[in-house]
């Protein structure tokens, strides 16, 4: 993980989940250390999923989806959270799964 | 000494299974099993997986096993001889590492207690050449919720996938011998029979987990096999799902045996790389 600072000088948080989820970038156990990883930071969060497919439900259910039992709505995604290098195969996967949550919108 | 000899088929596949079923329940009433190889020509990567599958719940209740008339020049029938050997000189069964198979079209995997990332990346290696980037993202997908399922829903000691070609298709699948769906779903939903435990697992979100929420991934197999018009078997306790997509056929019977665990067997078509 390693905090900077945006191009407007916001501080932020960059996650390289290649490097931050190397053993285990799949399990719901994976998705649950991410999801708290963002609940714990202050900062916006960027994951940057460069050199990575995920191709797991279990994961973006775990770390992302369920941000919203946490209180997140359409803003926090929008605002809280960037979507870096997603394989277009994962990032309609990370939709489908809030679609079928009710919630459709894409950031 | 009750002994029950079979002859195995021609083709040892996913497509018919009857004569696996009748070798699962042989156990029960057998102290010696002699299986006879002089018909069979092909062991597919299913075939292999669900072989290996019985010899590991022969091995579990002590009983014998003889293979005879193999053909020396099919390596799959070698392997076989080589994999009863090993289960039979092993005191208590199966190290990982020793029952990893891979030839030049397919893989068979062999893990205890946890998912496997490792596998997913050496199918994605080895496939590459064959299968387009959206394929092998949709059978890693599959994969790795029904490895997750293995896991989490049927807490399964141990499971065996495979991957691979099999003539126009590739074929994967994760079969384990943990609690079954029907029995997992039953504590919380009542449906008529197996056969409807089997298509409300097929639901979205449909699972018995509390602490950690989240259905039995098989949604997710159903929608995308559905979607690369793939073939699909579920096969659990009493029943089955089978499912073709592009011909849109449905077979959904009750098997003629108790089956223990659960097999989730996947077919896209294989559509050579541009």
């Amino acid at each position: 993980m390693v905090y900077g600072q945006n191009s407007i000088g916001e501080e932020e948080m960059n996650i390289l989940i290649k490097e931050a989820f190397s053993n285990d970038f799949t399990s719901r156990e994976a998705g649950e250390k991410l999801r708290n990883t963002i609940l714990n930071s202050n900062t916006k969060v960027t994951l940057d999923f460069k050199g990575l497919q995920i191709a797991s439900a279990s994961f973006f259910d775990e770390g992302l989806d369920k941000l919203m039992e946490h209180g997140w709505n359409e803003n926090d995604f929008r605002d809280k959270l960037e979507l870096k290098n997603i394989f277009h195969k994962d990032l309609a996967l990370f939709h489908k799964i809030l679609e079928l949550k009710g919630i459709k919108f894409s950031i | 000494m009750n002994i029950y000899a079979q002859i195995m088929p021609k083709m040892m596949t996913d497509e018919r299974v009857d004569y696996l079923i009748d070798l699962f329940d042989s156990i029960k009433n057998s102290n010696k099993i002699i299986l006879s190889f002089e018909r069979n020509v092909v062991i597919s990567a299913a075939g292999m997986a669900l072989f290996c599958n019985f010899i590991d719940s022969l091995c579990e209740s002590k009983c014998e096993i003889e293979i005879t008339n193999i053909d020396n020049k099919n390596t799959q029938h070698l392997r076989i001889v080589k994999f009863v050997e090993d289960v039979k000189s092993t005191s208590h069964f199966l190290v990982e590492e020793k029952y990893q198979f891979e030839n030049q079209s397919s893989l068979n995997w062999f893990k205890v207690s946890s998912i496997a990332p490792e596998l997913i990346e050496k199918m994605n290696r080895k496939f590459s050449k064959i299968l387009d980037e959206d394929k092998l993202w949709t059978a890693s997908l599959l994969l790795n919720e029904l490895m997750q399922n293995a896991v989490d829903h049927s807490t399964s000691e141990r499971y065996f996938i495979y991957a691979g070609i099999n003539e126009d298709d590739f074929e994967f699948a994760v079969i384990d011998r943990g609690v079954t769906i029907p029995a997992k779903l039953e504590g919380k939903y009542v449906e008529r029979d197996d056969q409807k435990y089997l298509e409300k697992s097929l639901e979205y979100e449909v699972g018995t987990r509390r602490n950690r929420k989240g259905g039995m991934g098989l949604y997710y197999f159903f929608e995308m096999l559905k979607s690369e018009k793939g073939k699909l078997v579920i096969i659990s306790r009493d029943a089955q799902i089978r499912r073709h997509f592009t011909h849109k056929t449905v077979v959904s019977t009750n098997i003629k045996k108790r089956m223990y665990g659960t097999w989730c067997m996947a077919r896209i078509p294989l559509e050579k790389k541009k």
